[in-house]
């Protein structure tokens, strides 16, 4: 099961599940470092391919994310165990582990794709917004105009302008186009059937409360929490009973029971969540509520239980039995757990030196990157190595951290805070410094137990057990989404659509017509610009489109398929797609 | 590819652009999508046509570039493959003379753009596609 997350249009851009690391392709350290380091400089070609991959990492920074990691790398240490003759009895928990890991992946895959690519064309914090989600946090950071006065409100006014300019251009418009038209599948990633859904779900959601339309932004921040800080399916999760076809269709049916829940959510259930995420986390402390998971759940005794095995398992994840293999084996499972929170921005190959006095200087070429004290124990010396650009996405933790490899070893690390922020420098500092293992060598070691979990499962008779349970996954998944991403369509004829769409999306819908494809790929983005009829027909004009014309073919096309796309409000326009 | 002809391929095209230049360019462009491997499934498909550079391939991709652009405005990332081997990447940017530019404006300029002498561009002139 492949479990990288990529980026729509950039396939270099992608996020893990389990180890949450993240890679930016478009970045080049050697042309990128300086505007990297800096507040709102970083390169605006990056814009996209951070919203969508930062959007699966905040997801999978989660309690159901977290847990999915422990899953899998819990079965990986199993299966290198029974490799090497060590695990008796562990067979049967290992397969307990690839079932719910790989069932609530499988499931939950779509969504995650959905939330990205919502984020990238739909999500807009509203005016005077409390609440902002990471994706827009980070565009603020990394591309908003720090030189301009901003009120209490800062992060959204400088999250919106280079989301605006963004989806403004012309290469917004090509990847929406390119999103259109990849197929309604759901073995590369399920793009489109989870785009569909969640901006189905977005419309459903704003019946009871309008106000979500132009907070869209808090629609994704509800949507991600909706799913990712689900104790019951934590619960669920974390359940040790024997591994069985009713494992697979428990979590199953309770994803499915929460695509319909979350139909159902009021404008109240909304508002709570909108106050209680606004809230400084001393606040949340002091009204003895601090975990997002109480909000969707009025059962105390699931809460507490979920709350328990998630403490339980940190303890046993930061102390493994160092006396046993398992234990052992354990540790690459700790330290990968231990640094889901950091984004790693780029790296490059540089030289390091060390000397006697402990001043380390990196360089690239004859250029001097960094020079700064190195961390204390290091031996003087010179030799190839690396620096990795990072940070962490936990509160208060936006300053990057040069982290400085020579070989496998850290040896230096310096922190860019945002000037005067001394406090965040300090927290960040401490944060960098735990990290004590390379990442590269960590992943490495991920993959090679990967390895080790793959040949197992290819064993007799487990290799029929697994092909089974993952059909059930995909044929559910399927079902599932089809019905959530084209509730519109009349029962009779959604099958028939999915299929006309299996292949290349909407793009056979819309008569593969340039004209009819951008025309609604303009209005859908216009209501996130906040665009009115007149600029429209302007936004149109510059494709030598024609609004009238286009919204009569979409019409046609709207009949012809009995679903409906466009909602004309006079002044204003709303694409469902 | 005969040795004495010069190779284009355009890289980094949707399935809408594969669509459109398929109706224009027939038969005589192939179309490469990136092999999917076990570690790259999930990532999304590119897709390249590759095309000898002749009257009906400029023809073609001037249509095609008609259909693409924004107000009088389009861009072109090709890379050549000239008959000496060498290999050329441009990223070429066209501006007409108006947001409805002439063919023949087009076609002058796609042709010249992409180094076709002036016989092929005449020749490219006169060719009338069945899409047409």
């Amino acid at each position: 099961m492949n479990e990288r997350y990529c980026s729509l249009g950039d396939r270099r851009s992608w996020t893990e599940l389990v180890t949450n690391y993240t890679s930016l392709g478009g970045v080049d350290l050697d042309r990128d470092m300086e505007s990297l380091l800096g507040w709102g400089t970083a390169p605006k070609a990056l814009l996209p391919a951070l919203v969508h991959e930062a959007t699966h990492h905040w997801c999978f920074l989660s309690p159901v994310g977290f847990v999915l990691a422990h899953l899998q790398l819990r079965a990986r240490r199993r299966a290198a165990l029974l490799r090497n003759g060590l695990g008796e009895n562990l067979l049967g928990p290992l397969l307990g582990d690839v079932i719910r890991y790989e069932t609530a992946a499988a499931m939950l895959r779509p969504l995650a794709e959905g939330l990205a690519l919502f984020a990238e064309f739909d999500a807009v914090p509203g005016s005077g917004a409390s609440v902002t989600s990471l994706p827009a946090t980070l565009v603020a950071t990394f591309f908003g105009d720090w030189t301009s006065p901003t009120g209490v409100h800062g992060l959204w006014e400088w999250s919106s302008g280079p989301l605006r300019e963004w989806r403004n251009g012309e290469a917004c418009a090509r990847r929406k186009e390119s999103v259109l038209g990849h197929g309604f599948e759901f073995t590369e990633g399920g793009y489109l059937p989870g785009y569909l859904t969640v901006r189905k779900l977005w419309v459903e959601a704003a019946k009871d409360d309008r106000a979500l339309l132009n907070h869209s932004d808090l629609f994704l921040t509800f949507l991600r929490a909706f799913f990712y800080h689900d104790p019951a399916l934590v619960d669920l999760l974390l359940d040790d009973s024997p591994p069985s076809r009713d494992v697979a269709e428990a979590i199953i049916v309770h994803i499915a029971d929460r695509f319909d829940k979350v139909q159902q959510v009021t404008k109240e259930q909304v508002s709570d969540f909108e106050n209680f995420v606004a809230l400084e986390p001393g606040d949340r402390e002091a009204s003895g509520n601090s975990d997002l998971m109480n909000l969707f759940t009025n059962d105390r005794s699931l809460l507490e239980t979920t709350r328990q095995a998630i403490d339980d398992l940190l303890a046993q994840v930061a102390n493994p039995d160092l006396n046993t293999v398992e234990g052992l084996l354990a540790i690459v499972g700790q330290r990968t757990l231990s640094q889901r929170d950091i984004i790693h921005l780029g790296s490059q190959t540089v030289e390091v030196s060390v000397d006697g006095h402990g001043e380390c200087a990196v360089k690239t070429g004859d250029k001097i990157v960094h020079v700064g004290r190195s961390v204390p124990g290091v031996q003087a010396g010179t030799a190839s190595g690396r620096l990795d650009l990072v940070f962490s996405i936990l509160p208060g933790h936006m300053a990057r951290g040069s982290m400085i490899y020579r070989g496998d070893d850290l040896v230096a690390l310096s922190i860019n805070e945002l000037q005067g922020d001394q406090d965040e420098a300090a927290k960040s500092h401490q944060r960098f410094e735990d990290i004590d293992s390379d990442p590269e060598r960590l992943r490495a070691a991920c993959e090679e137990m990967q390895e080790q979990l793959d040949i197992v499962l290819d064993w007799e008779p487990l290799d029929k057990l697994v092909a089974e349970m993952r059909q059930l996954a995909n044929d559910m998944c399927e079902g599932i989404y089809e019905l959530l991403a084209l509730q519109d369509v009349p029962p009779d004829r959604r099958s028939h659509l999915a299929e006309v769409m299996r292949e290349s999306g909407l793009m056979p819908l819309l008569r593969w017509d340039r004209d009819i494809i951008y025309g609604l790929v303009l209005i859908s983005i216009s209501w996130s610009l906040r665009l009115e009829r007149p600029e429209i027909i302007q936004k149109l004009a510059e494709y030598g489109l024609d609004l009238d014309k286009a919204l009569q073919a979409i019409a046609e096309i709207a009949q012809e398929y009995n679903i409906p796309i466009i909602t004309d409000g006079g002044n204003i326009l709303f694409s469902s797609v | 590819v005969p040795e004495s002809e010069t190779q284009l391929r355009i890289p980094n095209l949707t399935k809408l652009d594969r669509h459109e230049l398929e109706q224009y360019l027939g038969e005589s462009a192939t179309f490469e999508t990136e092999q999917l491997t076990s570690e790259k499934i999930g990532e999304p498909v590119t897709i390249i046509v590759a095309v000898i550079l002749s009257a009906k391939a400029i023809k073609g991709i001037s249509l095609w570039l008609m259909k693409k652009r924004t107000k009088n405005e389009v861009k072109l990332a090709v890379q050549k493959k000239l008959p000496d081997g060498t290999e050329i990447s441009q990223e070429l940017q066209f501006t007409f003379s108006s947001s409805a530019p002439p063919t023949a404006e087009v076609v002058q300029k796609v042709g010249e753009a992409l180094g076709a002498d002036d016989n092929l561009i005449a020749e490219a002139l006169n060719i009338k596609l069945p899409t047409q």
